[in-house]
């Protein structure tokens, strides 16, 4: 137990090595680079479309449930903040989904859209982004929640 | 004289007719003339009626679409892009990445949605692209037609119309073949395609894909 927050890095792959830690978050940053190398690194996989890794780094902050993605069997949706503004505006929310498609080689690419930031309901978050408020035919969660089919 | 056997015996016992074998699913008029047919001849007794409405009912339950059954009951459709055989023909909301189709039902604003499907023109032969990668092209049946949203920077493209007994298709061509979406077959209605947007604090956005 520290009175101060303590940074722990370690190289993955040593054998033997255990590491303990309660109230802890997990650090944005990579071992060996510096803030704003991780910060760079963090905002090309971001413009790329590699949200994995940037999850994975606790990059994004998940602040919803992961609910079913309808239409897309297998697969879930998700609020998350944005604190670095990889997505949109810092501060701002996403909604994280799964492509319909795999890619040719099997894997299935991860996208962030960003959201209004009252919204913390994945399948509210994922009915705006297909909304159209001038429209007649509007997407509501409901909407939503019926697709047939995504791709 | 001997008449040869000119046409070959069916291969299936015939079907009973029915009173439904003259409509076509197009066919409004003779949908009509048949629906304002009485079903009852009072003449005929109880048992007659009986049969016929056990023949209608089983003529209904033989001919009742179910989505699942959809891609069954319409031809092979010739497929030059690989996408594979087994794609469902379906009415219901479709997203293809950032592009999806609403069903638009009749009742739902009659008046603009009547303007729209009255003013689609026929999608071209080579079909048409929407946002520089996604395909809409008539895959079966009569072509099928296309209006414009007429408002620029909504995320509302247009109205698509599939006429009864069509089928659309949406294929998707990246510039990166990897990151291809999985084509759409759209079946019969009226629907307006849409793209995805995204927040932005000024106002609404858009995704490109």
């Amino acid at each position: 137990v520290t009175a101060l927050p303590l940074v722990v890095e370690a190289a993955a792959g040593i054998a033997g090595v255990t590491a303990m830690a309660w109230a802890a978050a997990r650090s944005t940053r990579q071992p060996g680079l510096s803030p704003q190398a991780a910060r760079k690194a963090a905002q090309a996989d971001a413009k790329a479309g590699r949200w994995e890794p940037l999850i994975r780094g606790g990059w994004l902050h998940k602040i919803s449930t992961s609910a079913p993605d309808p239409g897309n069997p297998g697969q879930v949706i998700a609020v998350f903040t944005d604190p670095h503004g990889l997505a949109g505006q810092p501060g701002g929310r996403v909604l994280i989904a799964a492509d319909g498609t795999p890619d040719a080689d099997g894997h299935r690419r991860l996208h962030a859209v960003p959201v209004p930031p009252d919204i913390r309901d994945p399948l509210e978050a994922a009915a705006w982004t297909y909304d159209d408020p001038t429209h007649p035919v509007r997407c509501t969660p409901a909407v939503y929640a019926a697709l047939a089919r995504r791709t | 004289v001997s008449i040869p056997n000119a046409i070959p015996p069916p291969r299936t016992p015939p079907r009973p007719p029915s009173v439904l074998d003259s409509i076509g699913t197009s066919d409004y008029a003779a949908l009509a003339e048949v629906a304002h047919r009485p079903l009852i001849d009072h003449g005929a007794g109880l048992d007659a009626t009986i049969t016929a409405l056990r023949e209608v009912l089983a003529d209904l339950e033989a001919r009742r679409l179910h989505h699942d059954d959809a891609a069954a009951l319409v031809p092979p459709v010739p497929d030059p892009d690989g996408q594979g055989p087994d794609v469902p023909v379906l009415d219901g909301v479709q997203p293809q990445g950032d592009v999806a189709v609403f069903p638009w039902p009749s009742f739902m604003s009659p008046h603009i949605r009547h303007a729209h499907v009255t003013a689609a023109v026929r999608l071209p032969a080579a079909g048409l692209v929407l946002l520089g990668s996604h395909r809409l092209r008539s895959g079966l049946g009569p072509p099928c037609r296309w209006a414009d949203w007429p408002t620029d920077g909504l995320p509302s493209l247009g109205t698509l119309v599939v006429p009864p007994g069509a089928m659309c298709r949406m294929t998707h061509h990246p510039a990166d073949p990897v990151h291809r979406h999985g084509e759409l077959r759209i079946g019969p209605g009226v629907y307006a395609v849409r793209r995805q947007r995204r927040y932005v604090p000024a106002g609404g956005g858009l995704v490109f894909d």
